[in-house]
This record gives structure tokens, C-alpha cells and sequence, in this order.
């Protein structure tokens, strides 16, 4: 169990950390976008995203929460650069992003995982499209992307011969490999057991102690969303906005027991309540 | 719960429970050839105690004597070699051509729009009614057996290459747009691998198809090569000649279907 003391000290050190180096960075300013659907007696139109602004630190992990249909996925995509927007900008590093680019390595919801190529060469499979490293270094940096996840001995094995949380951690062990400055994770442990989730949350929870690095991940699982973030987004649909952002004051080098104490529960209270009143809202 | 039931003897105890166990393989494959051991046994006997008239079923022993003779005086070789050309030239065009029509079918959407109807309209088109036309437009001969053997057998080339290639996972072209990957790049890394299943599976019919193409086509156009040897034996009531022609066929069909099988098995072998 950690004490409170520790706690505390951790908190006062991200919060600094939060206050260096804006740009080192990503800054969402006033994103909006509106699905048109072309009806067959009326257009329709659906805000999907409006007036959304977030930043988000070098170094910092931030889930993204809300209930289906509140754009959280939507904004994820278009931080990844595989969604337009109408409105407003997304700025990597100071610079407004134009589509996909090398700084960003996005974790799909279901693997993705291209089922002829063996878990090694998936893992590749992003050095390969990016065409700056020799055979030898990718392999090197592949090699070490496995072994971070925890998958060494599996590295010839094809994708339907290893379980879906396996799976889950090719994918993960894909956009490591490229060393991206941000890692955009979309509900990549939705599909899974309790058993396998909890287990991955650890893992991931211990790779991005150690990798520092930028994370933002989509879930709608609030215990899930509490556990691993520095810094909770609350978005609520229609339109799909943010509606609230906290600060989780644990620290990191969390633990399984965190989830037992009263303070990691009244969060997560406190947040489902947050939750179900924008729901009752709308 | 059904077991302890058929206990109580109210007459189901004597019933016999389904039970269908499973048969090694090896017992299978002792079983299938007993099977066309009794076949032929069955049928030399029936044609030497004058059962059937063997002048119409020959017999067993009749055509491995047949065979000999055949082979003996350079006759089957011949034709084997002969129709190998035709086989080897009609499948060859119909594999390169097939796979090169279906690969920019499968890739170029507004190409196929516009082809796809014309491709479905001559696979429509049973092949054999256009044998006389093909008699006008090449002549009797060899360039008109390659046709009719490229006819028959190109198209589930073409069709099964353009599904594989078009059937692209959505979730994989976003995952290569994330990696900034070219169209090249999808259709290199995506599109092409993922096809294999459905191609081979196109060449694996063609290859069938294209056999059949052979016979008609020697039947057709002169007469030559194995089919001819079918056909001409036949016509001369020598059933035994022609039922080794017949064997030719079957054997070829079978060994071929065999090789591509393994190939097959080792290419998918990431299917689960």
C-alpha cells in the first residue's frame, strides 16, 4: 500500500510537470465536426464534435471517457489524422497536424493484426511503411518492441495461434516500435475478459511508468479510466463535447491495491455520477 | 441424463444409442482402396464370365494390356506429349492473364465498373456454343484448342483474383493510413497477401477446367493428342485404348489437384 505521503510528494510532481513546456505537446483548440448524412427527403446533420479544447503534456497519460456516441473515439481519430474536422485546429509540438504522421502511433479497438504476417512482422509492419531503417535495425527495434510487451517466444507465431489479449499486445507492441511521441489508444482492452483486462491495464500501467510516454486512451470503462490516467476527460454526446477534466491524484508506480482504497473508489463514484447526470441531461 | 434413462427398462434398453465414432486415417485409406480393388475385380469378373460385353466395358486386364501396347509403340507418349503442349499453353495464358485481369479488376474500382458486366457476360456464355465461331475466327488446329482451353478456364481465375484482391479488410486500410502507407504500399502489403487464399483457390478450378478444356478441344479440332486417342479408339469400338485415355485424364486431374492442394497448405498456413 502506498501512503498518503507518497501520494502527495507524486501529485506535486506531475503537477509541475504539467505546468513545463506547453508545446512539447498536443493542443486541441476548438475542434468541431458535423456528419452530414444525405437523407432521402431531408439532409441531416449531427454534431458529433463541438467546441472541444485539450492539451495534453509530454509525458502524460490522459483517458478519454464518456458513453457511446460522445466523440471520443471521433476526437481520438481526428488527433490520430485518420478523421477530418470542420472547426478548429490540432496542434502537435506547436504545429497543426495535417492527416496521419510519424509523431502519432495509433492502438486500434480490435487488433488490426494483418493475419498473414507472423506476430514479429506485425510488429514490423509500421518500420516497414516508414522506409528509414535498415532490415537490421528494425529487426533490432522489433525485437525489444516484443520483449516489452512481454511477448518474446511468441515472435513466429501467427496472430490466430495466440489469444486475443495477446493480440491486444502485438498491437500495442506495433505503435511502441515506431517510438512515437504520442500514443492514441482506442478501447483497445473493450473485447476482452476481466481477467485478461486487469492483467494488460497492469502491464500497460508498468510500460508507461517505465516509456513515459504520451498517452491518451479511450474507454468507457470508468474503473479502467481512473486506474491508469494521470488526468481523466470526461465527454458527453450531443453535441460531443468535454465536459469535465480530473486531475487523478495518485500518482504513478500504482498497484492493484490502489483500487481497494476508499479514495480510488470515491473517485470513481464521484466520476459514474458525473457520468449518469450528463447522460440524464441530454 | 439420456444414459441413466435407458436403465430404467421400460424398453429403451434395447434401443442402440447413436454412436458414430471417428476412423484413423489409415483405416480410411485401406478402406478407399479395398473400395476400387472390389471395383476392379468386380468388373474383370463380370467381363470374363461374359456379364457385360466387354467389347462395350473392356476389362481391367484389357486396358493394362492396352496400356502396354500403347506405351510400347510410342503412341501414348506422343499424345501426352501433344496434349501436354495444348494444356500447358491454355492454362499458361489463362494463369498469366487471369491473374493480371483480375488483379486490375480487384484494385481499379472504375475499371471494373465498366468491365465487370462484359466479364460476366462471356462467362455466361456457355463456351462450347462458341466452338464453330472459334472453327471460323482460328482455323482447326492448334490455336484453336489454346482458345477454347483459355476460355473454359480463365474465368475463375480472373473472378476469384478480383474478390481476394477487392475484399479489403476496412480496419487494415486504416491501420496502413496510420503508417502514412501509399496506395503501392496497401495494395503490396494488403491487398495482395490477403488475396492469396481466393487466387489459389481461382487457379485451383481453372487448373480442373482446363483439363476438361483439353479433351473438348482435341475432340473438336483434329483429333489429336490424348483426347483424339479417346475419341478415335472409341469411334473403332477399341474401349480399352480409350479408357487408358480416359485414365490419362483421371491420373493428371488427380496429381494436379494433389500438388496445388500442398501448395495451397502451405500458404495458408496463417489461416486458422
Amino acid at each position: 500500500m502506498a501512503t498518503v505521503n507518497t501520494l502527495n510528494t507524486a501529485n506535486e510532481r506531475l503537477s509541475t510537470m504539467s505546468t513545463t513546456a506547453p508545446a512539447a505537446g498536443l493542443e486541441v483548440v476548438d475542434l468541431g465536426k458535423t456528419y452530414k448524412r444525405r437523407g432521402q427527403k431531408a439532409s441531416t446533420s449531427q454534431r458529433v464534435l463541438d467546441n472541444v479544447s485539450l492539451s495534453v503534456e509530454a509525458g502524460e497519460f490522459v483517458t478519454l471517457i464518456g458513453h457511446s456516441g460522445c466523440g471520443k473515439t471521433t476526437l481520438l481519430n481526428c488527433v490520430a489524422g485518420l478523421t477530418d474536422f470542420n472547426d478548429g485546429q490540432i496542434r502537435m509540438h506547436g504545429k497543426p497536424i495535417q492527416g496521419p504522421g510519424p509523431d502519432r502511433a495509433v492502438v486500434f479497438q480490435h487488433a488490426s493484426l494483418l493475419p498473414w504476417r507472423t506476430i514479429e512482422r506485425n510488429v514490423a509492419y509500421g518500420l516497414e511503411l516508414r522506409r528509414q531503417m535498415s532490415s537490421a535495425e528494425i529487426k533490432q527495434r522489433v525485437a525489444s518492441a516484443i520483449e516489452l510487451v512481454g511477448l518474446s517466444g511468441y515472435a513466429s507465431h501467427y496472430p490466430h495461434e495466440v489469444s486475443g489479449g495477446m493480440q491486444q499486445r502485438v498491437n500495442l507492441a506495433r505503435a511502441l516500435a515506431v517510438e512515437p511521441d504520442l500514443v492514441l489508444m482506442d478501447e483497445p482492452f473493450g473485447a476482452l475478459d476481466a481477467m485478461t483486462k486487469e492483467s494488460l491495464q497492469d502491464q500497460l500501467m508498468a510500460l508507461a511508468d517505465r516509456e513515459k510516454r504520451t498517452t491518451i486512451f479511450v474507454t468507457h470503462d470508468i474503473h479502467e479510466a481512473v486506474y491508469l490516467a494521470d488526468r481523466v476527460v470526461l465527454m458527453t454526446p450531443k453535441p460531443g463535447k468535454i465536459s469535465k477534466q480530473v486531475v487523478v491524484p495518485f500518482g504513478r508506480n500504482r498497484t492493484r491495491a490502489l483500487t481497494e482504497t476508499r479514495e480510488f473508489n470515491d473517485l470513481v463514484r464521484e466520476l459514474r455520477e458525473l457520468l449518469t447526470e450528463s447522460e440524464a441531461s441530454v | 441424463m439420456a444414459i441413466t434413462t435407458r436403465a430404467s427398462g421400460n424398453g429403451l434398453a434395447s434401443r442402440r444409442i447413436v454412436s458414430r465414432p471417428t476412423i484413423s486415417r489409415s483405416t480410411r485409406t485401406l478402406l478407399g482402396a479395398g473400395g476400387v480393388i472390389g471395383f476392379l475385380i468386380l468388373w474383370q469378373v463380370a467381363a470374363s464370365t461374359g456379364l457385360v460385353n466387354d467389347l462395350f466395358t473392356s476389362s481391367p486386364v484389357a486396358i493394362a494390356q492396352a496400356a502396354v501396347v500403347l506405351i510400347a509403340d510410342g503412341t501414348l507418349p506422343a499424345a501426352i506429349a501433344s496434349s501436354a503442349v495444348v494444356f500447358a499453353a491454355g492454362f499458361g495464358i489463362s494463369l498469366v492473364v487471369g491473374l493480371i485481369i483480375g488483379l486490375i479488376l480487384g484494385w481499379y474500382r472504375r475499371v471494373n465498373a465498366v468491365v465487370d458486366p462484359l466479364v460476366s457476360l462471356l462467362y455466361a456464355t456457355p463456351t462450347l456454343a462458341l466452338l464453330p465461331l472459334i472453327t471460323v475466327w482460328f482455323g482447326i488446329g492448334f490455336s484453336s484448342q489454346v482458345v477454347v482451353v483459355v476460355l473454359i478456364s480463365i474465368f475463375p481465375v480472373i473472378l476469384n483474383t478480383a474478390a481476394g484482391v477487392s475484399a479489403v479488410d476496412r480496419e487494415h486500410i486504416r491501420l496502413a493510413q496510420s503508417y502514412l502507407a501509399t496506395n503501392t504500399d496497401v495494395l503490396r502489403t494488403i491487398a495482395l497477401p490477403g488475396a492469396v487464399p481466393s487466387v489459389v483457390a481461382g487457379i485451383r478450378q481453372g487448373l480442373t477446367l482446363s483439363l476438361i478444356g483439353v479433351v473438348v478441344a482435341e475432340y473438336f479440332y483434329g483429333n489429336t493428342g490424348v483426347g483424339g486417342l479417346i475419341f478415335t479408339s472409341a469411334l473403332s469400338l477399341d474401349t480399352a485404348d480409350a479408357l487408358v485415355g480416359v485414365l490419362v485424364f483421371a491420373a493428371t486431374a488427380l496429381l494436379l489437384t494433389f500438388a496445388l492442394g500442398t501448395i495451397q497448405r502451405k500458404l495458408d498456413k496463417w489461416r486458422q
